[in-house]
């Protein structure tokens, strides 16, 4: 049986050089960054960065859907703190991400609740799901 | 082999009219007003430079040399089906000056290299595509 789908949207991107000294271009021009090895001289963001940044700007919006359907009202400042490990082991090179989840004013076990289901809608957590090792907290 | 940690990005994400995502070296500091498109352009962004880098390294192993101008065009839908939502992919790279099956080898090969490839292997559609 075929599925219906429906793209919501489409983000298009151009990168040119690499990892270490590059850039990238959203076709908008609401995306425009350069890329550089952390820790150098050169001006510019890398892609652990930008990962964090985008997995916890879609997980977000997950709690929000999740919170409506529960019809839980979420306090203004949700936030949230990411952090993308880039490794080395026997396999190469791989991630491994830490999300930290503020939902100040949220009784503890509904903001678990939350989060937990948000897992289960975040399109970044479903694609990388048993490929990487991430530990999403409450805090 | 032992585990090697050899960088984490830290960003600080808020949510909201006024939300934004900066790290904690102060190198990125996007605004994401909603709804935005921002989280498939950022994992566009990320995983091209990333996977460019992986090309670069697989011309290494096997000796090729590359001539500047590498570039990745890459797509990232966002899909509803079924009220889940779930992402698609497509990298459309150029590696000007080096001969079609060769860069064909590189590319297939930057992907067993490239930690997002391997991060999101067999859960999206991705199709890469020598332009």
């Amino acid at each position: 049986m075929s599925q219906i789908v429906k793209v919501l949207h489409t983000a298009k991107t151009e990168t040119t050089g690499d990892r270490d000294n590059g850039a990238s271009r959203s076709s908008d021009g609401l995306l425009d960054i350069r890329l550089s090895t952390p820790g150098s001289a050169r001006i510019g963001t890398s892609p652990e960065q930008l990962f964090a940044a985008g997995w916890s700007a879609s997980f977000a919006n997950a709690i929000a859907l999740a919170a409506r359907k529960r019809k839980i009202a979420l306090p203004a400042k949700v936030s949230i703190d990411a952090e993308v490990d880039l490794n080395l082991g026997a396999d190469g090179y791989f991630l491994s991400t830490r999300l930290n989840v503020r939902l100040p004013g949220l009784e503890r076990n509904a903001a678990k609740d939350l989060v937990d289901e948000a897992e289960t809608i975040c399109p970044y957590s479903k694609a990388t799901r048993g490929n990487l090792r991430a530990t999403i907290k409450v805090v | 082999m032992t585990e090697k940690l050899l960088f984490t990005g830290k960003t600080h994400n808020t949510n909201g009219r006024a939300g934004g995502a900066r790290s904690s070296d102060g190198r990125l500091d996007v605004k994401l007003p909603e709804p935005h498109p921002a989280a498939e352009q950022l994992f566009g962004a990320a995983w091209s430079a990333c996977y460019m880098g992986a090309i670069e390294l697989a011309a290494a192993q096997r000796k090729v040399k590359l001539p500047a101008g590498l570039a990745v065009d890459a797509e990232i839908d966002l899909n509803l089906a079924d009220r889940a939502f779930f992402l698609r992919a497509r990298l459309n790279v150029s590696v000007p000056g080096v001969e079609r099956e060769q860069a064909q080898a590189l590319i297939d090969t930057a992907h067993t290299i490239c930690p997002y490839s391997k991060a999101v292997h067999g859960h999206i559609d991705v199709t890469t595509t020598l332009v």
